[in-house]
């Protein structure tokens, strides 16, 4: 009988329930490969080619010479004075790898500013209701980026809405420059990414527990209290994937700031463009396009640490 | 029970929900969504070439859209292309979601996701950047300059989006059913077809028609592959923009505008009715 | 006899959900008195209105009519964070994000009490629940038993006027329901605060409660100690709803008086059982009474017992031993009864299925019932 016990313990499973499980992995590797291999070919793979390439060295009419170079990586930081060759720091580039940055957190502020209460708003309505307010999220969603922002152009042109608004009341004479502004910008990708704060936003408050905040007003707390202690520590986790759903493509803009920010107030995607257009410098673009890439991941990697912090036990 | 959504206080219970200021916020905000819209809608009818003055009634911007050669060929490009990304993308997503759905954890797992949200995670500047790098040098060393690189990039840039709804779906079902199936001698075919299927089919449907626009909507990484000459509508109206405008664009923006609300609609009119 | 001042006082409350032809009578004209010091249960089916009653007074509902003092004063229309009355929810409604010391503390930061007092205040609490290694713990990392008693700290650490229980022991399994009942008691005796607990187990109501509220579709039935409710039900639902009982009808009584509060009943071979009854009890149809099973014996001589009948079936229960009898009918209707006699009597191991037996119990545990109100 011991011997019977001692067997069950070193083969716990069967032979063919291995065989079988051994059977599942492989076909499931199989299904998901057309779908990796097409990934990886047109999306993760050139990502190392472009690596590679932000080593080379540039060829006068665009495109590459094959031999090494670090000039492009040293063009993203610095540059040569044109008079003395002092080496300087790149201010132009550094102006708008700082740019990028701050527009792109403002966008992501104003977001949760006005994409907080929106999505509280429609989790709180009765259920019935709920559909007709995330059809009205999810319409801009769906609509184009460039018919969005070219709706923004018109109404901050010196003709459009907001002048002729201020313009009735008297608030101004002139009309106010408003476009070809960071401001501009700003208010363009806010818009166009709004929605993109919302949906994860309200996912997260939809499951949020009511009677939690029950508990918090029969213990005497005000409501902004309630929203202070509860709601928002509770909501997080949406806050934060919002957020980033916000903030990546804000700071790879290139139509919005294209459109709305005139030449004055390029972002890091058009100046990642600009070498491959008129700028000539392939290695250039390919090396500013690895930095934004890094700062992407930066800023995932404060997502992922902020998630996993603020919830130690929970399951996802 | 009835809610009334700006009174803080009714008289029939403690509103628990209410938190000062968010419902004006809210409504101004989704004011604010499509205030916007209605000057474009509105002087897409203008009867003047200028976008800001009213000159009267007119429907002349959609007939000169309608009978633009150049917004026909690129509109029919763009609507070849999208239906052949969003086939494509959701059947490789599908094949990939019951691949990585409901199974214990794998090796690789982390990868995977990271390659299939990939295009989610990485500005599309930076992934527009490298393809055109990448296809300049396959350019060079074949000659090819066809369509197929555009098909590519967009399927591939669909896949995530069709691979979320369908794993959702996926996910909500019961593993149990197909084991029921199994039980009575279903090949694994078989139960794919007659019940797998036919239960994730909305999921399906809803990754396909998000793929779709996605695809209808791209505008840089279009930019960035696409043959000089061979616009989508996104790359044309771009090239518009940046010129002279006319309430043209107007007119095109409003159709394209009313087709996503209509999408849109779809979409939730076949989710409600699971 | 003391009197005992009121800690609240529910005046003609009424609840009515919906409008028009769906609208639904959740509380109808309630009033009741419970005390200070008290441990008080609202005891009712699902859905009878005691949810919605706790609610009212926690401030989470406004009465559609009628009002609530505390103390005197009238709370009808405060919002809950501005009464002196905290609640216990039925999931416990712990916040997830915050340790159990920071829960228990939650309520005194909301009051603004000083920091030194909070932490003595929590202190005092854990120590009250036994939780005292535990206060750095996550909500999540605690039993169900635990996350009880952490509510109930919560809950009591702002010290309230009154506190209420949400059916707080439902999720519970069985023993540690039975010890925490015996736990709510002690605290409540400890803290002096009047505890308003609502549950649909009468066993437990019956255990617990210093008085009783039985409540059913909306209605305030009866109030009393645990041993009026269960010796004097006033009203068919309550005697039926608490305990088990036997309803029969007697077609034969009278009373000397109309206006007497003693009826006499009569039953098989002349024999009269003179019983209290209201005042204005009626005559014309048949009495209902009320009796519960272990105030009945059985004797084998059928002939000269108050009622008799044949045993039908006969359970064994180990302390003691249920019979179900078929009584004689004049009417030809069957009337059952059941019979619960202790076994270590030793009378009950006489009896078998199909026996012929005669009922025999005294007046003083007969309740009459009356369910024209």
């Amino acid at each position: 009988m011991d011997q019977n016990i001692q067997s069950v313990v070193e083969f716990p499973e069967s032979k063919l329930e291995r065989l079988k499980a051994k059977q599942r992995t492989i076909r499931n590797y199989f299904l998901s490969a057309p779908a990796l291999i097409v990934l990886t070919i047109a999306a993760s793979g050139p990502l190392f080619i472009m690596l590679f390439y932000s080593f080379l060295t540039a060829d006068e009419w665009g495109g590459v010479v094959w031999q090494g170079s670090l000039q492009g990586w040293f063009e993203v930081f610095m540059r040569h004075d044109i008079f003395d060759g002092t080496l300087l720091p790149a201010d132009a580039h550094l102006s708008i790898f700082w740019r990028s940055i701050k527009l792109s957190l403002v966008t992501t502020l104003l977001c949760i500013v006005f994409g907080f209460p929106t999505a509280y708003f429609i989790a709180t309505r009765p259920r019935s209701q709920r559909s007709f307010w995330l059809f009205l999220v999810t319409v801009p969603f769906w609509t184009n980026l460039l018919i969005r922002t070219f709706a923004i152009m018109q109404i901050l042109s010196h003709s459009g809405f907001v002048n002729k608004f201020l313009q009735s009341l008297g608030l101004i004479e002139e009309p106010l420059r408003l476009l070809y502004t960071e401001t501009a910008v700003t208010i363009g990708m806010a818009y166009v990414y709004l929605p993109l704060m919302v949906l994860p936003l309200y996912a997260t408050i939809e499951r949020l527990d009511f009677s939690l905040l029950e508990a918090a007003y029969d213990l005497y707390a005000s409501r902004l209290q309630v929203l202070r202690r509860v709601i928002i520590p509770l909501v997080k986790p949406g806050l934060v994937a919002g957020s980033i759903l916000v903030f990546i493509p804000s700071i790879g803009a290139y139509v919005t700031p294209r459109l709305l920010g005139g030449g004055k107030s390029l972002m890091l995607g058009n100046l990642i463009e600009l070498q491959f257009g008129q700028g000539r410098n392939w290695p250039l673009g390919a090396a500013l396009s690895i930095t934004l890439l890094v700062i992407v991941m930066v800023a995932m990697l404060f997502y992922v640490r902020s998630t996993s912090r603020s919830g130690v036990s929970h399951a996802h | 029970m009835h809610i009334n959504f700006l009174k803080k206080r009714n008289r029939d219970r403690f509103n628990v929900e209410y938190v000062p200021s968010f419902p004006v916020l809210a409504l101004i905000c989704i004011l604010c969504l499509y205030a916007p819209m209605v000057p474009l809608l509105f002087y897409s009818f203008n009867d003047s070439t200028l976008l800001t003055v009213w000159h009267g009634f007119s429907w002349q911007w959609y007939e000169a859209a309608w009978n633009n050669e150049r917004v026909q060929e690129v509109t029919l490009r763009s609507l070849g292309l999208a239906l052949q990304a969003s086939v494509y993308s959701t059947i490789l997503a599908t094949m990939a979601a019951l691949a990585t759905t409901r199974v214990p954890k794998y090796r690789g797992q982390g990868l995977i996701y990271a390659v299939i949200n990939q295009p989610i995670m990485v500005p599309e500047i930076v992934t527009a950047v490298a393809l055109l790098i990448f296809f300049a040098s396959i350019k060079a060393a074949t000659g090819y300059q066809g369509t197929a690189y555009l098909v590519l990039a967009h399927t591939a840039f669909c896949i995530p989006f069709s691979y979320l709804p369908i794993r959702a779906r996926l996910e909500n079902m019961n593993l149990s059913l197909e084991n029921a199936a199994a039980d009575l001698y279903a090949s694994p075919w078989r139960t794919f077809k007659r019940v797998t299927f036919p239960l994730l089919f909305p999921g399906i449907l809803a990754g396909a028609m998000l793929a779709f626009v996605i695809s209808l909507d791209d505008v840089v990484i279009t930019e960035f592959v696409k043959t000089p000459g061979k616009d989508t509508l996104p790359t044309y109206m771009l090239g518009e923009l940046r010129r002279e405008v006319t309430p043209e664009i107007n007119a095109i923006s409003s159709v394209l505008f009313v087709v996503s609300i209509l999408l849109v609609g779809m979409t939730f009119l076949i989710s409600s009715k699971k | 006899m003391k009197q005992d001042s009121i800690a609240i006082k529910v005046e003609g409350v009424s609840k009515v959900y919906g409008k028009g032809e769906s609208a639904f009578l959740a509380l109808n004209n309630a009033t009741l008195n419970i005390l200070d010091n008290e441990f008080f249960t609202l005891l009712g089916p699902s859905g009878c209105g005691k949810t919605t009653l706790l609610r009212i007074i926690a401030g989470f509902e406004n009465p559609t009519q009628g009002s609530i003092l505390l103390h005197g004063e009238d709370i009808s229309h405060l919002p809950p964070n501005l009464r002196s009355v905290n609640t216990v929810f039925q999931s416990y409604a712990l916040f997830p994000h915050m340790t159990v010391a920071e829960n228990i503390s939650f309520g005194l930061e909301m009051l603004n009490k000083p920091k030194q007092e909070i932490k003595k205040t929590v202190s005092k609490m854990l120590s009250l629940v036994h939780m005292e290694e535990l206060k750095d713990r996550h909500i999540d990392e605690l039993s169900g038993g635990q996350q009880q008693r952490v509510a109930l700290a919560r809950a009591l650490a702002p010290e309230p006027k009154v506190l209420l229980l949400d059916e707080s022991l439902a999720a519970l399994d069985y023993k540690l329901r039975k010890e925490m009942q015996i736990e709510l008691k002690r605290l409540q005796h400890a803290t002096g605060i009047t505890f308003i607990f609502v549950t649909h187990d009468q066993e437990e109501a019956l255990t617990m409660s210093d008085r009783i509220a039985v409540i059913n579709e909306g209605k305030l039935l009866q109030v009393g100690t645990p041993h009026e409710i269960y010796n004097k039900p006033q009203d068919h639902f309550v005697a039926s709803f608490v305990g088990d009982t036997n309803f029969l009808e007697i077609s034969s009584a009278s009373k000397s008086n109309n206006n007497d509060e003693v009826i006499f009943l009569n039953f098989n071979h002349d024999q009269i059982l003179k019983v209290p009854c209201k005042k204005d009890m009626a005559l014309n149809k048949s009495i209902s009474i009320a009796i519960r099973p272990e105030k009945v014996s059985l004797i084998k001589d059928a002939d000269s017992a108050l009622l008799a009948g044949e045993i039908v079936d006969v359970s064994f229960f180990g302390t003691d031993t249920h019979y179900s009898i078929e009584l004689d009918s004049s009417s030809g209707k069957a009337q059952s009864f059941h019979v619960r006699m202790q076994n270590a009597s030793n009378q009950s191991k006489q009896y078998v299925a199909g026996e012929r037996v005669g009922v025999i119990f005294n007046a003083e545990d007969i309740q009459v019932i009356d369910d024209s109100r």
